[in-house]
């Protein structure tokens, strides 16, 4: 199949140089790959110019879970709930008042890799909590597991600020985890 | 997927509360629509239903997972009502709290029958709250989808916001 570079192509009638690709609604803002071992990943100085925010997680640890937290805000200002399943059976759980929201469910070794997408709705308006949903996944070739999980950041203020923790900070993440930060724009005007 | 992810509109519901939402005249330029609602009503409960009819018809079924902070169950969304989609916050759920909901329709300009799929979860400061996972069959128009109607058992509260994205497959 040929391929044609996508500078080349353009998306609307009133594009038509190279370069002049409308590039939707979907930008990426940051990328963290770890090259060595690190407890935590952190996303600073986020701007308020989109919409939401979508975090997508490859990660590769030892450690079983990580959690999330906003504008360094570790205090008990969170809740969380999630709906699990490891294929035999489905389990659920929650917790209010928590100091951060479960994120992505790990590998517990640096050979299974997790993957997650978290969204962020709204995540500047400074008239809602914000809430987080995301899917996770993890398989260990004969076993493994999914999580649908849910959590709210009680506090109206725009998030500036999003931090990846892996096991309360204790347990780390390895060399291979990749980490995108998106942009989605306001739809419409 | 960033040159490929484009926005149609956006409704945002202001100082009055609104009973529904509509999209109308969508045009038939993408191979997808993406939905993705911040959502809250008045209704005196923790939770509110989301009610989503395509072209102004009544959709035929939908299959729900889901998760209330205790148990989890698999219902038909039949027992909901035709049309219901997923859970919102409703009045007596955290104060200033919205839902987070993403629906996605793949091949919407078909004259097919639409599948759906639905992930959405809202959140609530307690041990109850709720998240579904929901697979739709909509409603068999002989043309595209056109119009999008958003409804629920009470209004939509000030802040309430939907935003329609077209997905391209390729550009």
């Amino acid at each position: 199949m040929s391929v044609t570079s996508l500078k080349y192509k353009t998306k609307l009638g009133t594009l038509a140089a190279p370069g002049d690709v409308d590039p939707g609604a979907m930008i990426p803002i940051a990328t963290t790959l770890l090259a060595t071992t690190a407890s935590t990943i952190t996303f600073s100085n986020i701007t308020r110019e989109y919409e939401h925010l979508q975090i997508r997680l490859l990660g590769v640890s030892g450690a079983t879970y990580s959690e999330i937290a906003f504008n360094s805000d570790f205090g008990a200002n969170y809740s969380w709930h999630q709906l699990q399943t490891d294929a035999t059976t489905i389990t659920v759980g929650g917790g209010a008042s928590a100091n951060q929201i479960y994120a992505a469910q790990l590998g517990s070794s640096t050979s299974v890799p997790s993957i997650t997408i978290i969204d962020i709705l709204d995540y500047s308006n400074t008239s809602k909590n914000k809430t987080v949903k995301l899917l996770n996944a993890v398989d260990a070739n004969g076993s493994g597991f999914i999580y649908f999980r849910s959590g709210a950041w009680m506090n109206t203020n725009a998030i500036s600020t999003i931090r990846i923790a892996a096991q309360g900070s204790t347990g780390t993440f390895a060399s291979g985890t990749h980490v995108a930060l998106y942009g989605i724009k306001r739809a419409g005007a | 997927m960033a040159y490929t992810y484009s926005k149609i509109a956006t409704y945002t519901v202001g100082s009055t509360s609104v009973p529904s939402i509509d999209f109308v005249n969508i045009t038939q330029t993408y191979t997808d629509l993406l939905i993705k609602i911040s959502a809250r009503t008045v209704r005196s409960a923790v939770e509110d239903g989301l009610y989503m009819t395509i072209n102004g018809q009544t959709s035929t079924g939908f299959r729900d997972l889901e998760g209330n902070g205790s148990t989890a169950s698999s219902v038909s969304t039949s027992s909901y009502g035709n049309n219901w989609v997923t859970r919102i916050n409703g009045g007596t759920s955290t104060s200033t709290s919205f839902s987070n909901v993403d629906i996605y329709i793949p091949n919407y300009t078909s004259s097919n029958i639409k599948a759906i799929s639905v992930d959405g979860v809202m959140e609530n400061n307690a041990t109850t709250s709720y998240m579904n996972l929901v697979a739709a069959l909509g409603a068999i128009p002989s043309t595209g989808i056109t119009s999008l109607s958003f409804g629920c058992n009470a209004n939509f509260v000030e802040h309430t916001t939907f935003h329609l994205y077209g997905i391209k497959a390729e550009i």
